[in-house]
């Protein structure tokens, strides 16, 4: 079993990963954030969305399998909002039209930018953004007990596969009813362990420390810049004061 | 103030909301799907086991970074965004009500928290379908409709996992009623006369010997016995001062005081009926204070720790100390009565950050089979 969060992250090999960590994710959330801004109802408005994303893609280097998963499962989501169609009264594609772009766009370009990033370039750009230390903290612990409870996951998907059939009506419930009495246990019981071996190690005395702050360079600041652009437009073709 | 998250909710959260990234994915293997709301299997009962902040930021950000890595659930609509406002304050409101009832009953706490955050969700989505002119109504209810299987579920799964908690002594947060409680204080009362009769006196007075010996007790001491109870470790404490050294002894039963005194008739004792939060002993006096088999009936431990600190001289030493583990100790307390049927003691790591931030400096944290032992210094200049 592969799953998403083990092809995305770094998986990607364009140019702007070797921009700082921090770069990245900030230019990653200002062309997310033009993206939601820019009108879905005008034809430029739909350029510059179609433009910032497939512009992030590519520097992204996102591998053309992902991005085509992500466009098939994006398509899942938000065609389905055309159905709505018949209950709307007035402006009858428009909202549909609107979730589609912005959904699309929105999916497409935070997936571009994990796949920027390595779990260790997350740690490093969360702590030199200025996001509080309790999220940073929880946040890097997270990604990390992924990873770990990824494999154990995989030996019971093995395990699931190995006995037959890994769907159905039998199985279901069997991982229903394992729920409180195996696998919810089971984490509590990891969490004690993991608990003790960092109180061991003095892991909560320790603030966390950025080891090997990447500085921001030329290309890194003029990234940004170019991305506050993409975002003033955006937010200049929403609010009307230019077009 | 700086918010500190101790060893254990960093675990916690880390490992609970791995398992909430990682739970739509099983439920899919078994095509169950997103109809049981899995990711919000986990991060519920992990409300269960930590503090409000860790929880809630938890909740928050695992639908943020599960929508960035997997596209699900998608930021726009904002799904990401409602989801994460709905378990953050589900699992703020959840940490918060067992904060300040440790003992309370799972379902009352989970049944209404679940409802009031399914309502905010629905509105959430009212209101914003409203804004980009989809139908409203239609939306919301869908969404009501939707999230009703997972409902269900979490109130069947979560309760009984969350009881385990207090086989594990979510004792940071807990503030179940103090040692000064009159219930408890009558407990210890009533089993005064009988409490040497269960014990093996010599046997415990040589680990006590020893233990003193090891803690490294000086003869000229003034030495604060908390929780002395029939005064064990204070007849082993007078055997290692000398005549210039001083025992303080304090109790919050009275029974148990009476029994001490009738077994120690010394001059260097001097007894207390008090509560440690509040000991009527003057600032800075004591050498050294030990908590010996007491720490798991003090439930406002920050208030007894800071009380602690005040009557402590600067550099000097605090000890929890117990001749058992942590997991013997708490099997006797939940077989015991009701007044100390939930009495339980922390981690040693987790005393260990509760001194750290009460003005100690801890040196030892120990939790083996036949020891507990946590040693703080008060922090501030005095002796070496």
């Amino acid at each position: 079993m592969r799953t998403p969060w083990h092809d995305m992250w770094g998986c990607g090999r364009g140019p702007a990963g070797r921009l700082a960590p921090q770069s990245r994710i900030l230019a990653g959330a200002i062309l997310f954030a033009a993206c939601m801004a820019a009108p879905a109802g005008t034809v430029p408005g739909i350029i510059l969305v179609a433009a910032t994303t497939l512009g992030w893609i590519a520097a992204c280097g996102m591998p053309r399998r992902a991005a085509r998963s992500f466009a098939f499962l994006g398509l899942a989501m938000f065609l389905p909002f055309f159905l709505l169609v018949p209950l709307l009264v007035k402006g009858r594609f428009a909202a549909p039209w609107d979730v589609f772009l912005h959904g699309m766009s929105g999916m497409l370009v935070t997936a571009a930018t994990v796949t920027a990033l390595s779990a260790s370039d997350l740690r490093r750009g969360l702590l030199a953004l200025p996001v509080p230390r309790v999220i940073s903290a929880v946040l890097i612990q997270i990604v990390h007990q992924t990873a770990e409870l990824l494999a154990e996951t995989e030996r019971v998907a093995a395990a699931v596969a190995v006995r037959g059939r890994s769907g159905g009506g039998k199985a279901a419930l069997r991982v229903l009813a394992s729920l409180p009495r195996v696998w919810l246990p089971r984490i509590i019981d990891r969490a004690d362990r993991v608990a003790a071996a960092m109180e061991l190690r003095g892991y909560a005395e320790t603030d966390l420390r950025v080891l090997g702050r990447a500085a921001l360079e030329a290309a890194d600041v003029a990234v940004i810049i170019v991305n506050l652009g993409v975002l003033a437009l955006a937010a200049a073709l929403r609010w009307r004061w230019i077009g | 103030m700086k918010y500190r998250l101790s060893a254990r909710d960093l675990a916690y959260c880390g490992l609970f909301g791995a398992a909430a990234l990682l739970c739509p994915v099983i439920f899919h293997l078994v095509r169950l799907g997103h109809v049981f709301m899995p990711m919000y299997l986990p991060l519920m009962t992990l409300a269960f086991f930590v503090r409000p902040l860790p929880a809630a930021v938890t909740a928050l950000v695992v639908p943020i970074l599960s929508g960035a890595v997997t596209g699900m659930p998608p930021f726009y609509p904002p799904v990401a965004v409602f989801m994460s406002l709905e378990l953050a304050v589900m699992s703020a409101l959840i940490a918060a009500v067992v904060m300040r009832r440790p003992n309370a009953n799972e379902w009352p706490v989970l049944v209404p928290v679940l409802l009031f955050g399914r309502a905010l969700y629905v509105a959430l989505v009212y209101a914003f379908s409203l804004a980009i002119k989809l139908p409203a109504g239609f939306m919301a209810g869908l969404s009501l409709l939707a999230g009703w299987p997972g409902i269900v579920l979490m109130i069947v799964v979560i309760p009984p996992v969350a009881r385990l908690r207090r086989g594990r002594g979510r004792t940071a947060v807990r503030t179940s009623p103090s040692v000064s409680d009159a219930p408890k204080a009558a407990f210890f009362d009533g089993i005064a006369e009988k409490w040497d009769s269960w014990e093996d006196l010599p046997a415990l007075a040589a680990k006590l010997a020893a233990g003193i010996e090891e803690l490294g007790v000086g003869p000229e001491e003034t030495v604060l016995d908390v929780g002395c109870g029939t005064g064990n470790l204070t007849l082993a404490l007078l055997a290692r001062l000398s005549p210039a050294g001083r025992v303080t002894a304090v109790d919050v039963a009275p029974r148990m005081i009476e029994e001490a005194r009738r077994k120690i008739r010394d001059a260097r004792v001097e007894w207390h009926v008090a509560d440690v939060r509040r000991l009527p002993i003057p600032d800075s006096s004591c050498d050294r204070a030990i908590c010996f088999s007491v720490w798991p009936h003090v439930d406002d431990r920050k208030a007894a720790a800071r009380e602690l600190g005040r009557v402590l001289k600067p550099g000097c030493v605090l000890h929890v100390w117990h001749l058992s583990s942590r997991r013997k100790i708490n099997e006797v307390h939940a077989s015991a009565g009701e007044p100390i049927h939930h009495d339980l003691l922390p981690p040693a790591g987790e005393t260990a950050d509760l001194l750290s931030r009460c003005g100690f400096r801890v040196t030892t944290a120990i939790d083996e089979e036949e020891r507990y032992l946590v040693t703080a210094v008060r922090e501030g200049r005095g002796r070496k």
